[in-house]
């Protein structure tokens, strides 16, 4: 299976990526629901 | 203070001096003085942009809030990451492909000069005032906390930033700031490391947060929908947006951080560092405030750790009283240690849950007591000094450094508090040079001036900034409700300031006319909702853009549409 090509630049020119975006709010909530744990298990 | 102490702060502040100055090399024209020739790196862009927002008072009252309120300002974090999303596909290709210096440049292109002068005139007042209270809230602490004179204080930490910001320009308070964020991070990680260090022997971190824990310290979330409440899981997401959305979009101290990025890629990731590392970081400093509760469970703190009035209160009529009151308090906290020392216990296995749930009763019983007996202790000291805002919060983590952690490490964390407050300052006065020679010298003064000229007024007005900041940081100091004033004004801008670049960003049809009667409206309403109403500061960010933007559109379509206000 050939490589998949490289994502295309977005409109601005610039190779950013959605997957960026998506890993900021996967931490987010990674975080969120630690602090979550922190709460119901010391609380 | 040890004389090794004194040392480690001394040679941090030289050493941050030298090593600004050094950069000024660097900076012999407009550009690279004020936007490094737009050639910084992603990380150290990221890393300033950090250490402007986490300032003294970050280190000071976040961890004082933790140990108060535990974990639930982390909260006010949790849009950010969010906004910095919006921010790194809105504003940083807009700005940085419009090559201006300033946020506010980039209104008169759009818009009309009106705006932009209005936009840049509230930054300065707002940013200039609130600069002065950056210097002056952890000075007022540390002259207290360390027996220093005040003026000697705010100089300290004023001047040293401002010289080398005068001096090296942008390069020397970006480069400043990555190594200031290391010597942030080294000293809240030094504080951790004594508090676990310092619990009694046979009680652990766990057992710690365990005891912490029975009195809400480790709650962090508050899924309530209250708008009167200040921190919950909605303000934050929502009313944090748009506050997050509005410091790091819109005031020049921020944009002037990604605006050095050497690209509109590298500028984005900048922002993006701050959008993975900020609640985990903000975590972090609140732990520390809530270990820092679980510590003075065990060893003993004073009554109130804002010692200032103590004397004042001795010499009163009231020192009977008060006396009183600290016999009271060693009861207390006779009490709350041994019952802390029993629910600590109970956290081992084969515990019944009766036993647990006794000694959870217990503590929060006697915990109450020590409370009460502050609180009345804070009461009184209230009534002798007539200082109504009299509070010790900020005092609890200055108090700890000073006098249970070891020599060496005491001028570390000083020298990290010094970190916090110039690393904030320092791009506060490059911004508001900035502003000053771009939107208000080059746009009405001296249009036509060579650069070497308006190299030359920058570094002036860097160091008039400076010296502004300083004087109004004593009179902030001696001033308690003017923080609150300053404070509470940017608060009436923010929101606003956001609904005209979302105008100017997002409305094709919004002209000048729009955004400076819509901006007018916005700062109106965010007054009067929070002169006539409990709704929390955080919400009104929101009411601020919602309102600009709705007024903005309106007052567009009826003078005209786009250009209009050009013509």
């Amino acid at each position: 299976v050939p490589p998949s090509p490289p994502p295309p630049p977005t409109p601005d020119g610039t190779n950013a990526t959605p997957s960026v975006f998506t890993a900021v709010v996967v931490v987010e909530l990674i975080a969120i629901a630690g602090l979550y744990w922190l709460g119901r298990h010391f609380g | 203070m040890n004389w090794i102490d004194w040392s480690v702060v001394a040679a941090y502040l030289v050493w941050v001096v030298w090593d600004g100055l050094r950069l000024s090399r660097r900076t012999n024209e407009v550009e690279g003085y004020f936007l490094a020739n737009r050639s910084l790196p992603w990380w150290a862009v990221g890393l300033s942009v950090m250490a402007t927002q986490l300032s003294a008072i970050t280190m000071v009252s976040t961890t004082g809030q933790g140990y108060a309120d535990g974990m639930r300002f982390v909260q006010f974090y949790f849009g950010l990451p969010i906004a910095m999303i919006i921010l790194s596909v809105t504003a940083v290709p807009f700005f940085w492909r419009a090559k201006v210096f300033t946020a506010y440049e980039y209104l008169e292109r759009r818009f009309d000069a009106k705006t932009r002068t209005l936009t840049a005139f509230l930054f300065l007042v707002s940013r200039g005032l609130s600069c002065s209270v950056i210097i002056a809230a952890p000075a007022v602490i540390l002259s207290i906390v360390l027996g220093w004179n005040l003026p000697l204080t705010v100089m300290a930490i004023g001047a040293p930033t401002a010289v080398y910001t005068m001096f090296g320009g942008v390069q020397a308070v970006t480069w400043t700031d990555v190594k200031q964020m290391a010597v942030i991070i080294g000293g809240i990680v030094a504080a951790i490391v004594v508090l676990i260090l310092g619990l009694p022997q046979g009680i652990d971190v766990g057992q710690a947060l365990h005891v912490a824990g029975a009195v809400g310290k480790t709650q962090a979330l508050d899924f309530r929908f209250d708008l009167s409440q200040t921190y919950t899981f909605w303000s934050g997401l929502i009313g944090g947006l748009f506050l997050a959305l509005s410091y790091f979009g819109c005031d020049q101290s921020q944009v002037q951080r990604y605006l050095t990025a050497k690209s509109v890629e590298e500028g984005r990731q900048s922002l993006l560092l701050s959008a993975f590392a900020k609640i985990p970081l903000q975590a972090l400093i609140l732990l520390t405030g809530v270990l820092m509760f679980a510590f003075f469970l065990f060893h003993k703190g004073p009554l109130v750790f804002n010692q200032a009035p103590i004397a004042q209160v001795q010499a009163s009529s009231r020192k009977a009283e008060f006396d009183q009151l600290e016999r009271d308090y060693d009861r207390a906290f006779d009490a709350r240690r041994s019952a802390a020392e029993a629910l600590a216990d109970t956290g081992r296995a084969g515990i019944a849950p009766d036993v647990a749930r006794y000694a959870r009763q217990a503590f929060v019983q006697a915990d109450q007591q020590v409370r009460e007996v502050r609180a009345r202790a804070t009461a009184l000291i209230q009534d002798v000094t007539g200082d109504r805002q009299y509070a010790d919060v900020n005092y609890v983590f200055p108090t700890f450094v000073t006098r249970f952690m070891p020599v060496g490490i005491v001028g570390l964390i000083i020298a990290a508090i010094f970190a916090a407050a110039m690393s904030s300052i320092a791009a506060e006065l490059n911004a508001l040079a900035t502003a000053t020679v771009i939107d208000v010298y080059r746009r009405y003064v001296r249009p036509q001036a060579v650069d070497s000229h308006y190299l030359m007024v920058s570094k002036v007005a860097t160091g008039v900034w400076g010296l502004f900041a300083c004087v109004m940081a004593v009179y902030a100091a001696r001033l308690g409700s003017l923080i609150e004033v300053v404070n509470k004004f940017g608060s009436y801008f923010y929101g606003s300031l956001l609904g005209v670049f979302i105008l100017a960003i997002g409305v094709k049809r919004a002209n000048g006319h729009g955004a400076f009667v819509g901006l007018i409206a916005g700062m109106t309403a965010v007054f009067l909702v929070a002169t006539f109403t409990n709704v929390a500061y955080l919400w009104q960010n929101v009411v601020g853009a919602v309102v600009v933007t709705a007024v903005g559109i309106v007052v567009s379509g009826l003078t005209g549409g786009p250009g209009a206000s050009r013509a």
